[in-house]
C-alpha cells in the first residue's frame, strides 16, 4: 500500500498496483527503494495532487493490472494516435464539464498516465472533429486573435482543407 | 514608412491602444497624417488589438493545458481537414500545431504546389505518407525527390501504369522508409505499357525491373484492381512482406506468379487474395508437388469469385503456424456447379491437412449464403445466388448443397477443431428435409462451439435443428454439443422466441448453459430478456452499434460470475 497526499493535505491510501499506473508516482517510489512487499500504511511520498484527484484514482483503480504502454513499440504509437476511438468505461468517466476535463488531462500529464491522457485529448479531439474553427472557438471560449495578414494566410490554407 | 508619427508609436501593444485611445478621444484628425501613416496606425492598432486578444484567451480553460499536451490533440484527429482547420482558430493552436511536424506528414499530391511546398516545410524531416492521384503534374512530382528517404507510405489511387512509372522515375531513390504501398487502379492494362498504342493493341510491355525494388523494407502491400486486365505480379518483389492484400478483378490472374510473389516473401503474417474468374489460369503448368509453404502466415484468407474451384489453387498453398484460414468462393449457380465447385472428400481432406498442419487451433466452415443476391437472375431464368464456397449454391429446392457438405465436413479427420459455425441463408424458408437431416448430422458430430451465429436466417430452419427439445414437439433430453456464444444477427427474432427459449433451455440441460447470447436487430424485446434470464444471468442492451449495414440496436445476454 501507498500513501498518496494531495496537495489539500488529504491522504488516500492506495494499493501499489493502482499507484503504479502513474508512471511519476511508480518511478518516484522506486527511487525511494520502495516495493510491493512493504508494510501497508507507509509513507509513500507527497504528491502535489488538486481537486481531480479522486477522478483520477478511480480510472487507475478501473485499469489496475492492465499492462502499460510501451515506448518501443512504434507501431502500436501510430495506431494509438490518428483515432478518436475511446472505450464504454472510458467514455462515460470522461464525460466531464470541460473544467473537469481539463483538470485531469492536466493531472495525467502531471502524473504521467499515458493512457488517461490520450483519452483525455481524444475527447478533445472528438469535441473538434467536424467543427469550423468558428465553432471550436465557440466550445472553448476562445477569441479569434489572427491579424489580418495571418487571416489572409489561413483563408488560402482553408481551401487546402477541403475533401481531396 | 519609417516616418510615420502617430499617438503611442512604439509603445508596447496595450500602452499603445490606451495611449491611441486618449489621445484620438481628445483629438481631432490631423491633415498632416498621411494616407500611408494611417494605413500603418491601422495596421499597428489592429496587431495591438489582435495581441489582447491572444492575452483574452489564456483566461479560457483550454489555455490551461501546455502546449506539449495541446499538440497531442490533433494527433488523434485522422481527417486532414480537421488537423488543417485546428490550425486556425487562435494563434496559439496555431503556433503549437505548426511546430508539431508529424501533424502535416500526410500529403495530397493533388492539391497543389503551393500546398506540397507548405506541408513538405512544416513536415520537416518526418515521415511522409504520399496519396498520388492520377494525373498529378510531374512538375509537383518532382518536389518530393529530395524526400523520398522520408516516405513511410504511399498511396496510388485510380493509377494507370504511367503515372507509377512515372513517378518512380522521379523519385528513383532509397525508400528505406517505406512501409505500406497501396495501388488502386482501375485501366484495362493496369502495370503494362506505358503507350497508349501498344495498350490499345493489347500487348503489355513489362517494366525493365521489379517496380519499387528500392523499397527494401516494405511491410504492407495491397494492390487493387477493377480492370479487365490482369496484374502482372512478378513486377513486385518485397523479401520482408508481412502482409499482403490482393483484391484483383481481371479475367486472369497468373497462378504462377502468385505464388512466386508468396514463395519471395516468406515474412509474410497474413494474406488476403480477393480475385475474379481463372485466377489460377496457368496452374496447370505449375507441377502438383509445388507447394508454398508460408511459415510465418497467421491468417491465410483466399476467395475468388467466379472461376474455377479454389481448392485448385489452395492445393499448392501451406501455412503450418495459420490459426485462422479461410478459402472462400462466389460464384452463379448452375446445375453443374455443385459438381464443379466441391473437391472430393480426399481432395479437401488433402487441402485442409495441408494448410492447417499442427498448430492450427481452428478451421471455420462457414455455410453461407450472399444475403443481397437473391433477386438476380441468370440466362435461364432461373434464380442466381452468389455464395461463398460452402455454401448453398442455389435455391434449397433445386440444388441442396448441405448435404454434400455436410457429408464432406464430417469424414474429416480434423472435424472436431471447428468452432465456429455461420450460417446465412437471405432467409429462405425452404429448408428441405434432406437439408435438415445433414445439418442436424453435421451439428451432432461437431466438437464443441465457441460461436454459432445465424445471419439473416429463417430461424425456424435452425433453432429446431439445434434443439432436442423441439423435435416432435416433445421436450428430450439434448443430446447437442454445448455452444458457448450464440449471435443472432437480423433475423426478426422476436417472431421466434419460443423457439430461441428452447435452444437456451436446451443448453442449459446440458449443464453448459450459453455464456452469451448476441442480438443484432432494430427491435428490442423485453420477453426474450424475460425468457432468457431463467436459463442464463444478467443482460444488457447497447445502443447503436456499428455493424456493417443497418447500425441496429444490439442486445447481449451474457453469464455474469
Amino acid at each position: 500500500m501507498v500513501l498518496l497526499v494531495t496537495s489539500d493535505n488529504k491522504n488516500f491510501v492506495v494499493d501499489r498496483e493502482v499507484a503504479d499506473r502513474s508512471v511519476f508516482v511508480k518511478n518516484t517510489l522506486e527511487a525511494r527503494g520502495l516495493s510491493i512487499a512493504t508494510p501497508p500504511m507507509l509513507n509513500g511520498g507527497c504528491f502535489e495532487l488538486t481537486s481531480p484527484f479522486l477522478q483520477v484514482l478511480e480510472y487507475c483503480q478501473h485499469h489496475r493490472g492492465e499492462p502499460l504502454p510501451t515506448t518501443d513499440d512504434a507501431n502500436a504509437d501510430e495506431n494509438r494516435k490518428r483515432t478518436t476511438d475511446i472505450g464504454e468505461w472510458d467514455r462515460k468517466f470522461i464525460t466531464v464539464d470541460h473544467e473537469m476535463l481539463f483538470e485531469i488531462i492536466l493531472a495525467a500529464n502531471y502524473l504521467d498516465i499515458k493512457p488517461l491522457l490520450d483519452v483525455g485529448c481524444k475527447t478533445i479531439g472528438n469535441m473538434v472533429k467536424g467543427k469550423s474553427p468558428e465553432e471550436v472557438r465557440k466550445l472553448f471560449d476562445i477569441v479569434n486573435d489572427f491579424t489580418p495578414e495571418e487571416e489572409a494566410q489561413i483563408k488560402k490554407e482553408n481551401e487546402w482543407a477541403e475533401d481531396p | 514608412m519609417s516616418s510615420q508619427t502617430y499617438p503611442g508609436k512604439g509603445l508596447p501593444p496595450l500602452q499603445l491602444v490606451f495611449a491611441l485611445n486618449e489621445e484620438l478621444k481628445h483629438t481631432a484628425f490631423s491633415p498632416s497624417l498621411t494616407a500611408d501613416q494611417l494605413a500603418q496606425l491601422r495596421q499597428d492598432t489592429l496587431l495591438a488589438l489582435s495581441t489582447i486578444c491572444d492575452w483574452g484567451n489564456s483566461f479560457a480553460g483550454i489555455s490551461r493545458i501546455p502546449s506539449d499536451v495541446l499538440a497531442l490533440i490533433p494527433t488523434h484527429l485522422s481527417s486532414h481537414k480537421d488537423r488543417l482547420r485546428a490550425s486556425f482558430v487562435c494563434r496559439r493552436w496555431r503556433e503549437t500545431f505548426l511546430q508539431c511536424a508529424e501533424l502535416w506528414s500526410e500529403l495530397f499530391l493533388s492539391k497543389g504546389e503551393a500546398y506540397l511546398k507548405t506541408f513538405l516545410d512544416r513536415a520537416k524531416g518526418s515521415a511522409l505518407d504520399v496519396i498520388v492521384d492520377a494525373g498529378v503534374p510531374a512538375s509537383i512530382i518532382g518536389l518530393l525527390s529530395s524526400h523520398t528517404k522520408q516516405f513511410r507510405s504511399l498511396r496510388f489511387t485510380r493509377h494507370k501504369s504511367r503515372d507509377i512509372q512515372r513517378f518512380l522515375r522521379v523519385n528513383s531513390g532509397p525508400l528505406p522508409l517505406l512501409r505500406t504501398l497501396e495501388i488502386t487502379t482501375t485501366e484495362r492494362n493496369s502495370l503494362g505499357t506505358e503507350e497508349d498504342g501498344e495498350e490499345a493493341s493489347g500487348v503489355i510491355t513489362p517494366p525493365p525491373a521489379p517496380l519499387f525494388n528500392n523499397a527494401t523494407n516494405l511491410k504492407v502491400f495491397s494492390f487493387h484492381s477493377d480492370s479487365g486486365w490482369s496484374p502482372s505480379l512478378g513486377y513486385f518483389t518485397f523479401p520482408h512482406l508481412t502482409s499482403l492484400w490482393l483484391s484483383a478483378k481481371p479475367r486472369k490472374i497468373c497462378g504462377s506468379q502468385l505464388l512466386d510473389l508468396l514463395e519471395a516473401s516468406p515474412m509474410l503474417r497474413t494474406v488476403r487474395i480477393e480475385a475474379m474468374d481463372f485466377v489460377v489460369s496457368d496452374l496447370r503448368r505449375v507441377p502438383k508437388e509445388r507447394v508454398v509453404v508460408l511459415h510465418h502466415v497467421d491468417s491465410f484468407d483466399l476467395s475468388l469469385i467466379g472461376g474455377e474451384p479454389i481448392y485448385q489453387f489452395a492445393a499448392h498453398i501451406s501455412c503450418p503456424s495459420a490459426s485462422y484460414t479461410s478459402l472462400g468462393r462466389t460464384g452463379h449457380h448452375r446445375k453443374t456447379f455443385l459438381k464443379y465447385a466441391l473437391p472430393t472428400p480426399d481432395e479437401w481432406h488433402a487441402i485442409v491437412h495441408q494448410f492447417t498442419r499442427n498448430p492450427a487451433e481452428e478451421v471455420a466452415f462457414e455455410l453461407l449464403r450472399d444475403p443481397y443476391a437473391t433477386s438476380n437472375t441468370d440466362d435461364d431464368g432461373r434464380e442466381e445466388y452468389h455464395s461463398p464456397y460452402y455454401s448453398t449454391y442455389s435455391a434449397w429446392e433445386e440444388h441442396d448443397v448441405y448435404p454434400e457438405v455436410a457429408r464432406i465436413v464430417m469424414d474429416h479427420p480434423h472435424v472436431s477443431n471447428i468452432s465456429r459455425l455461420r450460417i446465412c441463408d437471405g432467409f429462405s424458408t425452404a429448408c428441405s428435409p434432406a437439408a435438415a437431416r445433414s445439418l442436424r448430422q453435421l451439428f451432432k458430430s461437431l466438437g464443441p462451439l465457441d460461436e454459432l451465429t445465424l445471419h439473416r436466417c429463417y430461424l425456424p430452419s435452425y433453432l429446431d435443428l439445434f434443439s432436442d427439445f423441439c423435435e416432435d414437439g416433445e421436450k428430450k433430453r439434448a443430446i447437442f454439443t454445448p455452444i458457448k456464444q450464440l449471435t443472432i444477427s437480423h433475423c426478426e427474432y422476436h417472431k421466434h422466441l419460443t423457439r430461441i427459449e428452447n435452444l437456451a433451455e436446451s443448453q442449459h440441460a446440458l449443464g453448459i448453459p450459453f455464456e452469451r447470447i448476441i442480438f443484432r436487430d432494430a427491435t428490442r424485446s423485453k420477453e426474450i430478456e424475460q425468457k432468457l434470464r431463467t436459463w442464463m444471468d444478467s443482460g444488457t442492451w447497447v445502443d447503436s452499434v456499428e455493424y456493417w449495414y443497418s447500425n441496429p440496436k444490439e442486445m447481449e445476454i451474457s453469464i455474469i460470475d
